[in-house]
């Protein structure tokens, strides 16, 4: 039992990483465009979907770490300007309508492109390794964490120390006035509105080696990384990951007693909970 | 006055549309009858959404729960619990006020993004769970029970007739449609209307706009409820995949094409797109989502107001 329960809390502890950099997509746009992406699953499963086709067409996992961000980018520079740019500023209801319509054609396209069939995708790290004295533990597992872990660091790093991310976090705290110290604001929101969808398919492309690819894989994720969004407070990126960490390690710790799918609503009580303490958000301020 | 004729003219517009209904089946066939309760059943699961985004002006975006707690009312008690069909009704409402209360009292409190975000949890964590809780919900494969006969004191009807069906139908739909309607007509149903347009300000007016704003959540939740109920009496069989956030989308685009906070627009805006997608499914199935985000996203864009709001400003501009 107690060998279970390290090894779901590892598992928790690997996800929550995997999950943060999703989030971390997801939090980015709400806090620039006040968007709520509900359609963030469907963009994690279509880089899963191109980490496959890359696999088929490359027979190599690594290159998809490059191809499906990029495409899933492309895609979204797309989304962004037929759609988005529209609408940025607009009420909730307009933009999260509008979320909701790119969402169903997004993953009804993947469904005709991809099919209904699941697919796997060879461990592209296959070794494992000893933790403990008789607990080994599958290295790809830690590379997702550590990759994770290195993406995250860099993008922060991107958004304090770069002229681009001082821009961004000037167009965070105030649009109008950042607009008016020549900021140009509107190719802020195209750059986060890209930056947020890369992240959620390169989520997917790490991913999918451990959990394999169908077409409706977003829809588990989309629901963690609301509920991570909400408990760390919108926009807040430090928040998200530990936030993140937290509900994934709940999750994983509740599905060695119960059902994994109860487990999930043990994710959404303990959500509540920190919602009813601190309404604002684990880092939030005001 | 002009309120007065104005009312007077809908008045004797929706007669004419009660009375058409009334008299069209005897001219139809089988398959029109059969399109015409769809399309009354999902127009009156539209309007369950419309009370609570058109008139309270939250967004609810997990509408298929009320819808799937309805349905699953109905057949769990009439195989469960062997309830007649008045039984089973009665017990149907009564879950879906409790399960809109309990949900609206965590819910209402939260602001508007955060609302939108939770509904959509909620209803994917209960889609998930109905999957898996095969030995309650069936699962993807379902449930069929036997639709109870319809009692009225000596008299007794075949539900599976058609034609006893879609008066049954229209009746309950027109019934919950006139409830609606003059709730919202009354000083409750006005303070709601408050909320939507400035919640501060019913706020320092001395309105409890947390409970205005649960009140309207529970109605909204209970006649998607009923909704579901008469669906579930319609085809005789329940799944879990109604819990898919794809119904609470199609209430959205109903609502939304019709014309939210209108009440009539979301029969309207059912009754067109239903059809419609009637037309395309026959055609090709697999199209029909990518053609539901499609027309979200263009009439958000180019007519947010939907039918309605195109009709009003039609009727102003001619005058």
């Amino acid at each position: 039992m107690g060998k279970l329960i390290l090894m779901q809390l590892l598992n928790g502890f690997v996800w929550g990483w995997l999950l943060a950099l999703i989030s971390i997509g997801l939090t980015l746009i709400y806090g620039q465009l006040e968007i709520i992406n509900v359609a963030h699953g469907t963009m994690y499963t279509i880089g899963a979907v191109t980490t496959f086709y890359t696999f088929i067409l490359f027979k190599s996992w690594s290159y998809a770490l490059i191809i499906s961000p990029l495409f899933m980018g492309i895609l979204a520079l797309f989304i962004y300007l037929s759609t988005i740019r529209f609408v940025v500023g607009g009420s909730p209801i307009t933009t999260v309508i509008i979320a909701y319509g790119i969402l169903f054609i997004l993953e009804q396209l993947t469904l005709l492109i991809f099919g209904g069939v699941p697919r796997t995708i060879p461990n592209p790290i296959p070794q494992s390794i000893t933790l403990f004295k008789g607990i080994s533990y599958p290295l790809y597992r830690i590379f997702c964490a550590g990759f994770s872990i290195v993406v995250i660091t860099l993008l922060l790093t991107f958004l304090k120390k770069t002229k681009l991310g001082l821009w961004i976090r000037a167009t965070k705290q105030d649009h109008e006035t950042a607009a008016a110290m020549g900021i140009s604001v509107p190719f802020v929101f195209m750059f986060i509105f890209v930056l947020g969808s890369a992240l959620a398919a390169l989520g997917g492309v790490l991913a999918a080696p451990i959990t394999g690819v169908t077409f409706d894989m977003g829809n588990n994720i989309v629901i963690d990384a609301f509920i991570v969004v909400i408990m760390a407070g919108f926009g807040s990126i430090p928040g998200t990951i530990v936030a993140a960490l937290i509900i994934e390690m709940v999750i994983g710790l509740s599905a060695a007693f119960v059902n994994p799918v109860i487990a999930k609503v043990v994710g959404l009580a303990v959500m509540l909970i920190a919602l009813y303490i601190r309404p604002q958000g684990i880092f939030g301020e005001e | 006055m002009a309120s007065f004729y104005k009312k007077r003219n809908n008045l004797i517009f929706f007669s004419i549309i009660f009375l058409a209904l009334i008299i069209l089946p005897n001219f139809l066939g089988y398959y029109q009858r059969y399109i015409i309760i769809e399309m009354l059943i999902w127009g009156l699961y539209a309007l369950g959404f419309d009370i609570i985004l058109g008139y309270t002006g939250l967004l609810n975006f997990g509408m298929s729960s009320f819808f799937g707690i309805g349905t699953y009312g109905i057949t769990l008690s009439v195989l469960r619990l062997h309830a007649n069909l008045w039984l089973a009704i009665a017990i149907t409402i009564l879950a879906c006020i409790i399960f809109s209360l309990v949900y609206g009292f965590l819910v209402t409190r939260f602001c508007s993004h955060y609302f939108v975000v939770f509904t959509i949890v909620v209803s994917m964590i209960l889609f998930f769970v109905a999957m898996n809780l095969r030995s309650i919900t069936g699962g993807d494969e379902g449930l069929t029970f036997p639709v109870p006969p319809l009692t009225l004191g000596f008299v007794t009807l075949n539900l599976k007739n058609i034609t006893v069906k879609y008066y049954f139908v229209l009746l309950i739909c027109m019934l919950v449609l006139y409830l609606v309607w003059r709730f919202f007509e009354s000083p409750y149903g006005k303070a709601i209307v408050a909320v939507r347009e400035n919640e501060d300000r019913a706020r320092a007016l001395g309105y409890n706009t947390a409970q205005l704003k649960l009140v309207s959540f529970t109605l909204s939740g209970t006649v998607a409820g009923i909704a579901g109920g008469l669906y579930a009496l319609h085809i005789g069989f329940t799944s879990a995949p109604i819990f898919f956030w794809l119904l609470s989308g199609k209430a959205v685009m109903w609502t939304v094409v019709g014309g939210a906070g209108t009440l009539i627009g979301s029969f309207l805006g059912a009754g067109i797109l239903v059809y419609a997608e009637d037309l395309i499914s026959s055609w090709n199935a697999d199209i029909y989502p990518i053609i539901v985000g499609l027309i979200l996203i263009i009439v958000i864009m180019l007519a947010p107001k939907g039918i309605m709001g195109a009709l009003k400003r039609l009727k102003k501009a001619s005058f």
